[in-house]
């Protein structure tokens, strides 16, 4: 009799405290709607008013977004992206603050709407897009080489097409583009793996754990070049990618209509003036002196 | 293996900065978890059941879900409860505090439970008070099972923290995610990073068997 008393209290407080947690979300995101209505009317005042933006960013991606060990703080971060991100902040006359966070914590955290801007290289896919704004592109694979297949060099003529691809294991990122260009376009593989970073993918293929992985080809080729002793290469074949999921974007919080729209003004600009191709180089660069000899 | 000794030559500022990153977070995390896990351990031994079955409740979900699951809880759902803003880091932390809290609060308890019924009956039996018994007879008898797998949570901990590198949090395997992703050498700074990890784990346990030997000395 006890135990069974016992067992309903403990059931009633699981309950209880669901509850609790329910409500205290729902009364915050009250408050939060509230003030908002109240003070700035959407994110871009909200951020003006605050006076920092919070862009979150994978710092694993070279040259997207990479880390230089010899800085601290906020300076340690740097590549094509950061860049983007100080000139956003600067335009809107904020101070920057970078989030580093791992990929499936970055697009969480720009769905939950936890920080202001996801720029992490973030490539276009439907599904994405329904859960967040993103920005018009601002890179684009013609200039970088486009998806391709990083495979060991013993299989660089056996994997050459789409179809080639039914006997092989498949790696790459998973939630990012490469993956849903898999699922769109892979009919037939042996099996698919996803892992949580791309250079895990890499190391793969070099430990024969997959054959091939799915990748941005100058990604994989960096990759290869700084591991001369797993002897990989990119094969010749490219990914056809329908034009209007091209380009890499940024990731804005759902709704957001003018943060988007100020964003989509900053690409604008730093297209016209071409910065975004002299820092892919720039910091392509960079990314190989700090790999050791 | 020119390769590794260069790495570290080059890198190894980061990978310390890491470890004591690692340490940090194991030290705040067992330090605070032991405070709240005392507390939520006398709730389980307290006599009202309401207490009993909310430190129950609280143990059972904490034991009983992924820790990785509460990092991404805490990560998302914290700042939404508490009124002031919380940075990344501090989330995580209260995370492992938490989850760490319900597993000491089980050391105390099984420690508690550990010494024998006797003990409390015949200092009853002599009239001493229920509080002085615990405080004179039981505690200090309990302390020396609690002690020693107080220290093993610290080595526990010390591996769990590796989850953290998801959140960006500075400690080894976000040094080694750093280093990798730049230089393109995994196997390399997981080599150097799991070294570290084995050396520090190696000497804290040795510490803890040191240790739980001068225990064991009245015995």
């Amino acid at each position: 009799m006890k135990k069974i008393v016992s067992l309903i209290i403990a059931l009633a407080l699981c309950l209880g405290l669901c509850a609790c947690g329910a409500a205290g979300t729902t009364a915050a995101t009250g408050t939060d709607s509230a003030s908002a209505s109240s003070k700035p009317s959407n994110r871009l005042e909200e951020i003006k008013s605050r006076g920092y933006i919070e862009v979150a960013t994978e710092p694993y991606f070279v040259p997207f977004e990479f880390i230089d060990s010899a800085k601290t703080g906020d300076e340690q971060y740097v590549g094509v992206d950061i860049e983007i991100a100080k000139y956003i902040a600067s335009k809107l006359g904020v101070e920057l603050r970078i989030v580093p966070l791992e990929f499936s914590a970055v697009l969480a955290g720009i769905t939950t709407g936890k920080y202001d801007l996801a720029i992490s290289a973030l490539a276009y896919s439907p599904a994405r897009e329904e859960n967040m704004n993103m920005s018009e592109g601002y890179y684009f694979e013609e200039d970088s080489g486009g998806y391709g297949f990083l495979v060991r060099s013993e299989d660089k003529d056996k994997y050459t097409s789409l179809d080639s691809l039914k006997d092989a294991v498949v790696v790459t990122q998973s939630g990012s583009v490469q993956e849903s260009l898999v699922n769109d376009q892979v009919k037939a593989y042996k099996e698919f793996k996803r892992v949580s970073s791309m250079t895990d993918g890499f190391l793969m293929i070099g430990e024969k754990k997959a054959d091939v992985c799915v990748c941005d080809v100058q990604n994989g080729q960096l990759y290869a070049d700084a591991n001369p002793g797993y002897s990989l290469c990119v094969t010749d074949f490219r990914f056809t990618v329908d034009e209007s999921m091209e380009g890499t974007r940024i990731g804005i919080p759902k709704g957001e209509q003018e943060l988007t729209d100020f964003v989509n003004q900053c690409v604008e600009e730093l297209i016209a003036q071409k910065k975004i191709t002299g820092w892919y180089s720039q910091y392509s660069d960079y990314a190989k002196s700090l790999g050791i000899k | 293996m020119t390769k590794l000794v260069n790495l570290w030559i080059k890198y190894y500022p980061v990978f310390l900065r890491g470890l004591g990153g690692t340490l940090a977070l194991a030290g705040i995390t067992v330090f605070f978890g032991s405070i709240l896990g005392v507390l939520i351990a006398m709730m389980r031994m307290s006599k009202l059941r309401g207490l009993r079955g909310i430190a129950g409740v609280y143990t059972a979900v904490l034991r009983g879900t992924p820790i990785l699951l509460q990092l991404y809880f805490f990560w998302l759902g914290l700042p939404k409860i508490v009124p002031v803003k919380l940075s990344d880091t501090t989330c995580i932390v209260v995370a492992l505090v938490v989850n760490s809290s319900s597993y000491v609060s089980e050391i105390i308890r099984a420690g508690i439970g550990a010494v024998d019924k006797g003990q409390w009956e015949a200092a009853r039996s002599i009239g001493l008070s229920e509080s002085h018994v615990m405080r004179k007879v039981i505690m200090p008898q309990a302390i020396k099972n609690i002690l020693p797998a107080l220290g093993n949570e610290f080595i526990v901990m010390v591996k769990e923290t590796s989850l953290a590198s998801v959140f960006f949090v500075g400690e080894l395997m976000t040094a080694y995610q750093s280093v990798q992703s730049t230089t393109f050498l995994a196997i390399q700074s997981l080599t150097i990073v799991g070294i570290i990890y084995l050396a520090l784990t190696c000497v804290l346990s040795k510490c803890v068997s040191l240790f739980e030997g001068r225990l064991r000395v009245s015995d």
